[in-house]
């Protein structure tokens, strides 16, 4: 009999693949690339008074290999590689009429991220354990990360506990420094920890709640905007849960998510999501899901930025640490053909909008086309 | 399913013989779907249309077959559904053994390379083949009951389907159960206990397996390759997580002649009981 050290992991990931073995641990090996394009609306040109109004676009392409490796462990293998093009607020200025108006970069900036990752994943009888590594570069940006992961299953295996902590550091060189009168060098780091419990409450729903901490330290600041100055070290803090029911009779799941998110910037946040995972026959799937998001603006938030204030006052005009709020909808859809499917999603991100809101406040699309082959 | 089938539970609540009325609801759902003897069931189905057109299947039946064709691949080809068609001339009424011929004429109908089949849909090529579940169905059945009793917060008990045992958790009192091997030759003993808290046992191959014609024992088991009866192992009980994979590995192990089978019990690392024809006892469980 010829030597087969994977006959006891093939059959166990055939037979985990059964619906009575709903959430059981490893897998064959699953590959999939994923090409995807974002897509940002443009800055209206009445709100800026400098430089482009053309916006991000980005194009992303993804690579994911998870594959078992002897009996009990597997290892995940992912690679991106992004290109954006466009332009990016540089700060925001009174026009004449008094209103807040951006000023921009000047040129289409071209450039692009790679970024990779590797995990390897041990699994026990109840228990499993991670152990990742993570690398992203791009030209004035360099990111390394670690991070452990741990997770338990009660003996009767309706209640998972879950343990992750990560800790990454950041090398910040902005481009043109001299010229822009930007920093030259700098540094971030950050350490994060999350905790989660999933119970199965029946047959056909389930709960799980997340609770996540985060410090960080460093250069906290944009580079590349005129001005921006923020502390040196920030806090954040998140509250999650997730919610899934199935209901038999459509051959359907609901999902719902909350979060609540706040940090020590004093920026709260809350999102809500809404799913419906509709399946259709044995190999289709469509997911249509709205979702709505909202956050207060940060202490040392300025509609204007203000130069004559001293460089140790923190302020930032970024949009991102301003007051709006976003509605997100989109369809994601699968078809699944023997070992072979194929994604398909759209969603469009629409944020707050209107004279008062802040003229950064962006909109985008993203369409993404993604194929998985299982072997 | 055409076995003696137990289910004890142990709990302080008092839903117990609801959760057990599901657990049975279960297991009366999948026989009544895959039974080869229902009329009306997938199998009878998909066997009926044998040679003459395909059937649309559902997702279960899909995962099922993918399964039954991995243990088909992972066993060389001993492990294989279509071999039921055998039974046709290995049987207890038999008078003589069959001849060659008549096992070359039937063999023509066995074997998972003449089933086409998609994510929806199974042919069976040839007419007269046919497929069953009986190598797995009661395993897999027993794996979901005791999933459903779990889901339903019962954490203490076992489900027993004709010796496929499921360990739900230990009893109440934390204790482990005590549960027997039967003996492969008499009836009605047990040749060991093993005490088990959570997972699962399957034993393939205990004395009702086996059938006399002229003074020669025949096990139940075809070699689907020759169309003869599997002289190998005596029994093999395996434990594992899940009894479905615990039952395959027994039975993949009982296909094979003695040396392979124990080989590829060795190989597969799950703890092992097994007898030879000379009731030697083999494996990581004989010292318990």
């Amino acid at each position: 009999m010829p030597k087969r050290l994977n006959s006891l992991i093939s059959i166990t990931t055939a037979a985990m693949a059964l619906p009575a073995f709903a959430a059981s641990p490893p897998a064959e090996s699953i590959l999939s690339i994923t090409g995807s394009t974002y897509n940002e609306e443009s800055i209206s040109p009445a709100r800026t008074l400098f430089g482009s109004t053309d916006r991000y676009d980005i194009d992303i392409g993804q690579f994911h290999l998870l594959t078992p490796i002897r009996k009990d462990w597997s290892a995940e293998f992912t690679a991106t590689r992004e290109s954006m093009s466009g332009a990016s607020p540089w700060g925001t200025a009174r026009d004449v009429n008094g209103d807040t108006a951006l000023i921009m970069s000047g040129a289409t900036i071209d450039e692009g991220r790679n970024a990779y990752g590797i995990k390897i994943n041990r699994y026990g009888n109840e228990s499993s354990y991670s152990v990742a590594v993570q690398h992203s570069r791009e030209n004035d940006y360099k990111s390394k990360g670690l991070t452990l992961g741990g997770q338990w299953n009660t003996s009767n295996q309706m209640t998972t506990f879950a343990v992750s902590a990560n800790y990454s550091t950041d090398d910040i060189t902005p481009t043109d420094a001299l010229l822009f009168n930007r920093i030259a060098e700098a540094k971030k780091n950050q350490r994060k920890i999350s905790l989660s419990v999933t119970q199965i409450i029946n047959r056909s729903s389930v709960i799980q709640v997340n609770l996540g901490y985060a410090n960080q330290r460093g250069y906290l600041s944009d580079p590349y905007k005129l001005r921006d100055v923020r502390p040196d070290r920030k806090t954040q803090r998140f509250l999650s849960s997730k919610y899934r029911h199935f209901v038999e009779p459509w051959n359907g799941a609901l999902n719902l998510d909350y979060r609540y998110y706040n940090d020590s910037f004093g920026v709260h946040s809350q999102t809500f999501e809404m799913a419906w995972h509709q399946n259709i026959g044995s190999g289709f799937r469509v997911t249509p899901f709205v979702r709505y998001y909202r956050q207060s603006e940060a202490e040392f938030f300025t509609h204007v930025d203000d130069f004559s204030l001293p460089l140790t006052i923190a302020q930032s005009s970024d949009h991102r640490l301003g007051k709006f709020d976003a509605n997100t909808y989109g369809l994601r859809s699968e078809i699944k053909f023997s070992d072979w499917k194929v994604r398909l999603s759209y969603m469009q991100y629409d944020s707050e909008d209107g004279p008062d809101s802040h003229p950064a406040n962006v909109n985008f699309s993203v369409f993404s086309l993604g194929l998985e082959w299982r072997f | 399913m055409g076995c003696p089938c137990e289910i004890i539970l142990e709990a302080e609540q008092d839903n117990l013989s609801s959760v057990a009325d599901l657990a049975i609801v279960e297991a009366k759902r999948f026989e009544k779907k895959y039974s080869r003897y229902r009329e009306d069931s997938v199998v009878s189905a998909i066997n009926r249309a044998a040679g003459v057109e395909s059937v649309n299947i559902d997702e279960e039946t899909h995962l099922l077959l993918s399964y039954a064709e991995t243990c088909f691949l992972e066993s060389d080809g001993l492990f294989d559904i279509t071999s039921g068609v055998l039974r046709k001339v290995w049987h207890k009424e038999m008078v003589s053994i069959p001849d060659t011929e008549m096992l070359q004429h039937i063999l023509q109908t066995v074997g998972w390379e003449h089933v086409d089949r998609t994510s929806s849909t199974i042919f069976l090529t040839k007419p007269e083949m046919e497929i069953d579940f009986g190598g797995f169905g009661k395993e897999y059945a027993a794996d979901a009951m005791a999933s459903l009793i779990r889901q339903h917060g019962i954490a203490h008990g076992i489900v027993n389907l004709g010796g496929d045992i499921v360990v739900i958790g230990p009893h109440l009192s934390g204790a482990a159960w005590q549960i027997g091997i039967t003996h492969p030759t008499v009836a009605g003993d047990a040749i060991a206990t093993i005490a088990i808290k959570s997972g699962a046992i399957t034993t393939s191959g205990s004395y009702e397996r086996y059938f006399e014609v002229s003074g020669e024992r025949y096990s139940h088991l075809l070699n689907p390759k020759t169309g003869r009866p599997v002289d190998g192992l005596l029994s093999v009980s395996v434990t594992a997580k899940h009894c479905l994979v615990a039952g395959s590995l027994a039975t993949i192990a009982m296909l094979n002649d003695s040396k392979n089978g124990l080989a590829w019990l060795e190989e597969a690392g799950q703890p092992f009981l097994a007898f030879n024809k000379h009731l030697a006892p083999f494996g990581s469980l004989r010292d318990l």
